[in-house]
């Protein structure tokens, strides 16, 4: 049996060469920074982007403040419809009148209305 | 590792602008809730109010078909500017009466539109309607001429209707233009009218419940109000990148910089807005906390709440809003001058065109009590003269100069006069 034992001691494979665990060690510790350097860029970014999505829901809330709907557009509406004889159809025309109505003035206050009141002050 | 690196030190400003982005809209957000909370308005649309009764929406048509037909014509305003005159030195050359008097009959539709809508209750325009807004100025002018007009003809009867169409016309054109202030010409009007012609008690009730309107003792903080509204609807509505900034005096460098209109411009830039429309919109909070004061502290609030600011606000937003506040209570003084004079008009007409002995008589069949003035927190003083007598305030000075309304100085292109009132002839 010793004998044996002492054949196959003679045929069984050498380890690795001692430096190879040094070099495979060494090789892993400058790959790591490589892949973690990307981190703080990346943290940035999600930062960035989070702060951006908490600005936006912020503004959100304070445009819903000035959009929320006039409570007498309703009213002038139904009372347009009702002049254009009433039923869903004259509350659509009516809905939309005040609409093209509301950006004409729009238009008209961009263009007009400070030379107007400069004039006014003229006098 | 370079790269990286290159890459993290180039994402720090833009980490740094979302914070700071994030944090201004917080703030700004968290001043509108408390704006909210107290129960003020944010917006212009919270402040005006829209036609619903048929009454209403009678006047909103007459106002709005009557400044569309008095639409303007350069002629008119140079005639306007030499009437102004003539009625700032009180002496009427000779033709322009007749001038006048030709200008009010060609636009007779409009004035007759006006005197419909004058006694109804005008409760707004109709939404999508204010494209009339700009007219409604003709229009004032124009009512302004016909009662000058009428008055130098001395018909006091029609004279008094006119006055109290020009003077219900006023917050028809504060509504359209809610910072706008315009120069109470038709209240220095009713000096002309009692002057120069002799009404009934009857037409005289009428105009004094029109003066009685326009007497508002909050009308500071109404003003300081829509001035709050009209910065945050325009700084956070659509007008963000025009209107508002031109409103902080940052125009020129945005301008400069070429950063103005532009998308990216905005964005970068949007922070430092906001941060701006939030210090002006809590300068204008606290200043307005100032005007719970009584008369007289009142009239000077608006400065001393300013002067203790600090950081001191610049001074482009001090200087419009004292100046402004300055003028409105000066037109509060006047209004409640001419309120009084009417009342002495009517006394006079019940009892044999005698004066009262004191401003106390009139209470309380032509006054509920006598006006305060707002410079002195006092009743309106009383100066009767051998041909005229003369209600007035104090005035800015807060002195007594025996009723002295010649121009004193133009300060920021508005009159000043030592008193603030109205003198009536004798007829």
């Amino acid at each position: 049996m010793d004998d044996l034992e002492h054949q196959l001691r003679r045929y069984r494979p050498v380890g690795p060469p001692a430096e190879l665990r040094a070099r495979v060690v060494a090789a892993g510790r400058t790959g790591a920074p490589r892949r973690w350097a990307w981190v703080p860029s990346a943290a940035a970014m999600a930062a960035a982007f989070l702060f951006y999505v908490l600005a936006a829901s912020a503004r959100r809330d304070l445009t819903a403040e000035l959009t929320k709907a006039d409570r007498y557009r309703d009213v002038i509406v139904r009372a347009l419809a009702a002049d254009l004889g009433g039923g869903e159809e004259a509350s659509h025309v009516a809905a939309r009148l005040i609409e093209l109505n509301e950006a004409a003035d729009a238009a008209a206050g961009e263009r007009g209305t400070a030379l107007n009141v400069e004039d006014s002050w003229r006098d | 590792m370079r790269w990286s690196l290159a890459a993290f030190a180039l994402l720090i400003p833009v980490v740094v602008h979302a914070a700071w982005d994030y944090v201004e809209a917080r703030r700004l957000r968290q001043v509108v809730a408390e704006i909210r909370t107290r129960g003020e308005p944010i917006t212009l649309g919270d402040i005006r109010s829209r036609p619903v009764k048929d009454e209403g929406l009678r006047s909103d048509r007459y106002y709005r078909a009557a400044a569309a037909l008095a639409s303007n014509r350069p002629q008119e305003q140079s005639l306007f500017g030499r009437v102004r005159e003539a009625e700032r030195k009180g002496e009427w050359p000779a033709g322009l009466a007749d001038e006048v008097r030709h200008q009010t009959s060609e636009h007779e539709d409009a004035l007759q539109l006006l005197d419909r809508a004058a006694p109804l209750s005008f409760e707004g325009f109709s939404p999508g309607t204010q494209t009339a807004s700009p007219a409604l100025f003709p229009l004032a002018r124009l009512a302004g001429l016909r009662t000058i007009s009428l008055a130098l003809a001395g018909d006091g009867n029609r004279a008094t209707a006119s006055l109290y169409a020009e003077l219900r016309l006023r917050p028809v054109v504060e509504w359209a233009w809610p910072i706008f202030r315009a120069q109470v010409d038709e209240v220095d009007r009713v000096g002309l009218v009692l002057s120069a012609t002799h009404p009934p008690s009857t037409s005289l009730s009428r105009v004094g419940r029109a003066l009685a309107d326009l007497d508002r003792d909050d009308a500071l903080k109404q003003w300081f109000l829509r001035r709050r509204a009209a910065l945050l609807e325009s700084g956070l509505g659509s007008g963000r990148s025009g209107s508002t900034l031109a409103d902080l005096g940052q125009v020129g460098f945005f301008d400069r910089v070429g950063l103005r209109g532009a998308v990216l411009g905005q964005f970068l830039g949007r922070p430092w807005f906001e941060h701006e429309l939030r210090t002006w919109v809590e300068t204008l909070s606290t200043v307005m906390a100032a005007l719970d004061q009584p008369w007289p502290q009142r009239a000077g609030a608006v400065a001393t709440a300013y002067d203790a600011l600090t950081p001191p606000p610049d001074a482009q937003f001090r200087r419009p809003d004292v100046s402004i506040s300055k003028q409105i209570v000066d037109d509060l003084a006047l209004v409640r001058a001419a309120r009084v004079a009417v009342a002495i008009e009517q006394y006079r007409r019940e009892h044999t065109e005698a004066m009262p002995s004191r401003l106390d008589d009139l209470v309380p069949v032509y006054l509920a009590a006598v006006p305060v003035d707002p410079y002195s927190g006092q009743p309106l003083l009383l100066r009767t003269e051998a041909r005229s007598y003369a209600v007035y305030s104090l005035g800015p000075n807060r002195r007594d100069d025996s009723a002295d309304f010649t121009l004193f100085r133009f300060v920021q292109g508005a009159r000043e006069s030592r008193d603030v009132g109205l003198r009536i002839q004798y007829r």
